[in-house]
């Protein structure tokens, strides 16, 4: 177990290496000089060339990549030509926000899946189980952009319950309370689509949890219902859908870039957005780092959690 | 048991609602002396010399001020920190008399030496807090030879020529005075705790969510109405309306064309639009192609429906402009000019005795978006359309904002026919002295890059530069506009009319042709009664 997880940290490094090849070669292709995109249409010839002299942009590109290369290597992730401050703080700042709201909607996604999941199980082909499918079904097909304006529309605009955008109120302190309250609506938006997976699959896990021989005994040992799914079939439909949940966690995190967006969430998904928009390499190279090593961890700690689930897979 | 569960479900399903629609919304804590602004995008810097971009200057316009401004509602040139100034007859000399008793935020006193600190902080490389810059405009006041400080509220500028769009510079945010106190201080981190002297002081700015201003008390000036300024960045257009409709601002800058067009008939809103010193033209490519003739020149003009173009493409948010000096510069403006009229039957016909083929094919290069760009690829298909009529078929080329200008500003030869472009301004000298100045093709640095040249225009450029006596220089700029107007190196479209919507209880607010918000006078009626909130 050790060994597996040390060799699975251990993958880290070429997965990382890769990734940030492949956003820099990106980043090097995609049109746009970051001088011109700092010093603006006023830029003359002779401040241009100074500072791409000074960012480094004059170098050949393979020689930048393996000069960045020596920096993260060494601790350094560089500093952001924008916000002219190191990468590494303006990552560390966002990094909390977008792990709220990733985790929030994840959580409400996966408690949302597994129960209707499972109660649409309980209730095979009968009325609740055909209405929660409908609902499943609709939740996988609404694109999150279009539900997240809706949303604000219609809970933020007209009815005013909660706050259109940001993490804090514009006046006054705010406290743990007022996140909350504006964490509400982009969670919600993030977490309707992975809840639809994650119910969708868990139906039929469930259904095939409810027909396997161990159930039956149960029934016949006397076993209440309640019982019965508290003990037995809810633990095995979430060893089973650990991995769906493992895989919705990457496309929740992916999603975050365009729902932190539209609701000024001032997370790292935002900062990415940012930060290509204004041809600022290293911070967008700090930021897909992290991002990717975040995913990396979540695949395994999905599968260290189905073996601590479910015994029989040998790791 | 199952019965009592399910009826506490019911019930909380019930109170739900209720108790959220008891959290406050937004706006509804705030005191009447609070006004929220909805800004474009996070501010880069707040130190005046070294900020480059409009959504800066509109918070830095209210902490700091300059030794002249411009006069509300105009782009004329009024005291600020200078009470008086005189210029010398040969225009080398501007003598400035400053106000007495004014304090920076930090409590450090305004005088001569503070106006020195400022303009050789980022003229003299040698300066010891030259590298709290970079100072991107500082080329503005790269005609000041020395800075001679006469006794404590009195200073000379001394030019290297004579330069009158200097006092128009000295207003434009750049001229802003920082507390030399505040900088020595602060250092490079100058630009996150600024210190001026304007109405407002500086509270604090939390990254990505607002910046905080407050009423200076110790202001030298009236005390303006609100006590507070947030200002806060909302980067996407949806939610800049959505916000505003929430109630989470007060006021916003920069809505889209269609989003403005839904609140303008509404009455819990109030739309302020102004033209503003700004230009959206298209350069032609005078030195190879058809365009190199300026009967083709002038079809072109003929062929391209400017009202149409404002009308249906803009929806109103442009005006049709005439001549290369934009009209919101209203001492300079010739009333005379007219612009084009669009008449396809007296373009074709320059067509003709130009003797260009049927079917004549140009390139129009276009961004995608861009500063001041205004909706630039269907103002682009517009084009198109109407060259199309006259038998000219334009091929668009769209290239991401920061290639296209690499692109355009390296010249158009080899490159396209025609190419979009568009300017902001502070003086009328501006535009034709960097774009349409025979010295000033992309060869030698500048940005005439259709390469232009006339030694007429060029001799009147050079006069309008050196004259400082205001009447003759309007005159001075109405001759060069009908020069270039007979030469037609471009096609002058429209010069933008920025909007800022505010819920209805905003008072005293002016959008100003320059687009900067000034707040000094800006105060919040009342709220509305719960009732009449209900109703909305």
């Amino acid at each position: 177990m050790t060994r597996y997880v040390l060799q699975r940290v251990a993958l880290l490094v070429p997965v990382l290496l890769g990734m940030s090849l492949v956003v820099f070669v990106i980043m090097s292709l995609i049109p746009g000089d970051p001088a011109l995109a700092i010093l603006g249409p006023y830029a003359t010839e002779e401040n241009l060339a100074r500072l791409r002299a000074e960012l480094d942009l004059d170098k050949p590109a393979v020689q930048r990549y393996l000069l960045w290369l020596g920096d993260v290597l060494r601790g350094d992730l560089g500093r952001s030509i924008t916000l002219e401050r190191p990468v590494i703080d303006e990552v560390s700042e966002r990094l909390g926000p977008t792990l709220l709201l990733a985790g929030s909607a994840l959580t409400m996604a996966t408690l949302f899946g597994l129960s209707t999941g499972i109660a649409a199980a309980l209730h095979h082909q009968r009325w609740p189980d055909r209405a929660i499918t409908l609902t499943v079904l609709l939740g996988i097909s609404t694109p999150s952009f279009w539900l997240a304006l809706l949303l604000m529309l219609v809970f933020g605009v007209w009815l005013g319950w909660f706050p259109v955008s940001g993490m804090l109120p514009a006046y006054g302190a705010g406290g743990p309370l007022a996140v909350l309250h504006h964490l509400v609506l982009p969670a919600v938006s993030l977490a309707l689509v992975a809840g639809g997976v994650i119910g969708r699959l868990s139906r039929g896990a469930a259904l095939e949890v409810l027909s396997e021989p161990f159930v039956r005994v149960a029934r016949a040992r006397g076993l209440g219902p309640r019982q019965l799914i508290g003990r037995h079939v809810v633990k095995n439909v979430v060893a089973r859908m650990i991995p769906v949940i493992g895989l919705q966690a990457g496309f929740v995190i992916g999603g975050a870039v365009y729902i932190e967006t539209v609701f000024q969430w001032p997370g790292v998904g935002r900062m990415l957005v940012d930060a290509i928009a204004s041809r600022d390499l290293l911070l967008v190279q700090g930021g897909v780092l992290i991002i990717g090593a975040g995913y990396v961890l979540i695949n395994l700690l999905t599968d260290i959690l189905q073996q601590w689930l479910d015994p029989r897979i040998r790791l | 048991m199952p019965i009592r569960r399910r009826q506490a479900i019911l019930i909380a399903v019930c109170v739900l609602p209720i108790w959220l629609a008891g959290c406050q919304k937004p706006g509804s804590d705030w005191p009447d002396d609070v006004l929220v602004v909805g800004q474009v995008a996070e501010p880069r810097s707040l130190d005046p010399h070294v900020a480059t971009s409009l959504n800066d200057f509109r918070i830095l316009v209210n902490l700091y001020e300059g030794l002249v401004r411009f006069r509300d509602g105009s782009l004329d040139i009024a005291p600020s920190l200078a009470e008086r100034w005189t210029v010398s007859d040969d225009g080398l000399t501007y003598r400035f008399e400053l106000k007495r008793g004014v304090r920076f935020h930090d409590g450090s006193a305004f005088d001569a030496e503070a106006v020195r600190f400022n303009l050789e902080r980022m003229l003299d490389p040698a300066h010891p807090y030259h590298d709290t810059g970079p100072f991107p405009l500082a080329f503005f006041f790269e005609p000041i030879r020395e800075i001679e400080v006469i006794d404590s509220h009195r200073i000379a500028l001394h030019l290297k020529e004579p330069f009158a769009p200097l006092l128009a510079n000295l207003a434009y945010p750049t001229g802003l005075m920082v507390s030399p106190e505040a900088v020595r201080a602060r250092g490079a981190g100058f630009g996150r705790h600024p210190a001026g002297t304007g109405p407002f002081r500086f509270v604090g700015w939390d990254p990505r969510r607002r910046v905080v201003l407050e009423r200076n008390d110790d202001y030298h000036g009236p005390q303006p109405p609100l006590r507070t300024l947030v200002f806060r960045p909302l980067n996407d257009p949806m939610t800049r309306i959505a916000e505003l409709m929430a109630g989470g601002v007060d006021l916003v800058a920069g809505l889209a064309p269609d989003q403005v067009a839904l609140l303008r008939n509404d009455p819990d809103y109030h739309v302020y639009e102004e033209v503003g010193p700004h230009l959206w033209f298209l350069i032609l490519n005078v030195r190879d192609g058809p365009f190199s003739d300026r009967r083709v020149r002038l079809a072109v003009n003929y062929a391209i429906d400017r009202q149409g173009l404002v009308e249906r493409v803009l929806q109103g948010t442009a005006a049709v402009a005439a001549g290369p000096v934009p009209a919101a510069f209203g001492w300079a403006n010739d009333d005379d000019l007219q612009p084009f009229a669009h008449d396809p039957a007296r373009a074709r016909s320059l067509i003709e005795e130009a003797g260009l083929d049927e079917d004549t094919k140009i390139t129009l290069l276009a961004p995608q978006e861009g500063s001041g760009m205004l909706a630039p690829v269907q103002m682009a298909t517009a084009i198109q359309a109407d060259l199309a009529e006259i038998g000219i078929r334009a091929r668009i080329e769209t290239y991401e904002w920061n290639s296209y200008l690499a692109r355009v500003n390296a010249g158009l030869e080899g490159r396209g026919d025609m190419a979009e472009m568009a300017w902001m301004t502070n003086d009328p000298d501006t535009l034709p002295y960097l774009a349409l100045r025979s010295g000033a093709t992309p060869e030698q640095g500048g940005f005439n890059s259709g390469y232009y040249g006339d030694p007429e225009v060029d001799r009147l450029i050079e006069a309008g530069r050196r004259e400082s006596d205001q009447a003759r220089r309007a005159e001075i700029y109405r001759q060069l506009e009908r020069r270039v107007r007979e030469d037609v190196p471009w096609v002058v479209v429209a010069s933008w009319r920025q909007n800022v919507v505010a819920q209805a209880r905003v008072n005293g607010f002016r959008l100003q042709p320059s687009f900067f918000l000034l707040f000094d006078q800006t105060h919040k009626a009342e709220k509305p009664s719960a009732r009449d909130e209900a109703g909305q």
